[in-house]
């Protein structure tokens, strides 16, 4: 009797011994990071998160990606953004989501006196860069487009939006990723997750620093090269690094490059001395308004902006490939 | 009856062990892989040391050769995937957009790169 005992408690020894050898789950080593890979917003998402082994919180973050992409998809016709779209000038309700979104972008465009500006979508269209094999559109037209565009005409009231033009359009494409890998931070965070890398087709969101200790060693895209071609790192911890330049999208017409950031005064794409604005901020979404705008607002000015603001870094890429790094 | 607990232990502690070390090793960089999804499902793994090309699904043709992965074709139009530079190092990927496709190489190197901001 007691011999049996005896030996029942060297096997449950023994067992223990073993699952603390061999035992460690496939999260828990400390190196192996939960994933999520997902095609949204018309781009590749990853998400890592270390240190956690709750599969659910992946599709959690899977579901908050589908419920945004819904909400401000200008192509899809249960959107917000399409029944803004499609309003005709009458006031429509949209969430409090793309309300809130609607009103960051409005303030911006005021800060940039409408060089940054999500109603600049007519114009967008009309040049159509991504699909475009190299005609620049006549002038006329251009200038008809032109007449639409203006974030003055953005009537906002709690969650009522009016688009007082009835030919207007807004596109949140811009200033979306940000939001949400914002949005994608704060729920992995309210589940106690303390070390993960949100990667919103190239938005770069840290949460926390990497499993050893070290920041995370993000690369910035070399305009013009070929994709994943760095032309420098930083170093980030618990930092969104968010670019945007002229080599994302565009076409060439007699070594003129017409890009993808529309200068709504012109009507053309903007020609200024840079290639690309890189910004590293607390938040992603003020570093994809502050990437854009930085940009339209040329190099000078640009730098002046990000030196007023608090908690931000910023990368220049001039034409002449000079990098000029600001508040480093 | 003693005795035999402790050639149970031993053997025990001994699967354990050299299933530790054999986990320890297969993580590095010898053994660095090429991971390849096709919306977000596994297609296939490679070795990165492994000199192999392959057919995805006549859609895509990667070329694995002297440790760098590279996709010499894809039936896409707008060819960002085969305009990529070649990838080695662990974290770095190759996306083909309009076929939902990712090819990655994973290993334990410590000079890598956690993310690009694009």
């Amino acid at each position: 009797m007691c011999k049996s005992i005896k030996r029942k408690l060297t096997i449950g020894w023994v067992l223990f011994v073993v699952l603390l050898l061999g035992g460690c789950t496939k999260y828990q080593d400390g190196e192996t990071p939960m994933q999520m890979d997902g095609f949204f917003f018309d781009t590749v998402i990853k998400i890592q998160v270390w240190g956690k082994s709750d599969e659910k919180l992946m599709s959690k973050c899977e579901e908050l990606c589908r419920k945004y992409e819904l909400l401000f998809d200008r192509k899809n016709e249960n959107s917000d953004v399409w029944k803004l779209n499609h309003s005709k000038g009458s006031p429509v309700e949209v969430s409090k989501e793309t309300a809130f979104l609607i009103k960051e972008a409005l303030e911006y465009s005021r800060l940039s006196k409408g060089a940054f500006d999500i109603s600049v979508a007519p114009i967008s269209d009309l040049w159509d860069v991504k699909n475009n094999p190299g005609k620049i559109p006549a002038q006329d037209k251009i200038e008809a487009v032109k007449s639409h565009v203006g974030y003055e005409k953005i009537q906002i009231q709690d969650n009522v939006v009016t688009l007082e033009d009835p030919q207007m359009a807004i596109d949140l494409g811009a200033i979306a990723k940000g939001y949400i890998a914002d949005r994608l931070k704060e729920l992995l965070e309210k589940n106690g997750v303390e070390q993960a890398m949100i990667d919103l087709g190239g938005n770069v969101l840290a949460i926390g620093h990497k499993q050893d200790g070290e920041p995370f060693h993000i690369g910035i895209q070399k305009p013009f090269a070929n994709r994943g071609e760095i032309i420098t790192t930083v170093n980030i911890q618990d930092k969104s690094v968010v670019s945007s330049g002229t080599y994302e999208r565009y076409f060439k017409v007699k070594d003129h490059i017409y890009h993808h950031i529309m200068n709504p005064k012109t009507g053309y794409p903007y020609d200024n001395d840079l290639l690309q604005v890189t910004i590293i901020s607390d938040s992603s979404l003020q570093g994809d308004i502050f990437s854009t705008m930085c940009y339209t607002l040329g190099l000078e000015e640009g730098k002046k902006l990000v030196e007023q603001q608090k908690n931000m870094q910023a990368i220049f890429i001039t034409k002449d490939e000079n990098i000029h790094r600001v508040g480093f | 009856m003693k005795k035999n607990d402790l050639l149970l232990i031993g053997c025990l502690v001994l699967i354990a062990g050299l299933s530790s070390l054999f986990y320890f090793f297969a993580k590095t960089d010898e053994n660095a892989q090429v991971i390849i999804t096709i919306d977000g499902q596994n297609y296939g793994t490679y070795l990165l040391k492994e000199e192999t090309q392959i057919d995805i699904k006549g859609k895509n043709t990667l070329y694995i050769k002297n440790g760098r992965v590279q996709m010499v074709d894809a039936d896409c139009k707008d060819q960002i995937c085969v305009h990529h530079k070649p990838i080695s190092k662990s974290g770095e990927s190759i996306i083909c957009l309009p076929n939902k496709l990712i090819v990655t190489v994973e290993s334990k190197e410590s000079e890598k790169l956690d993310a690009v901001s694009e």
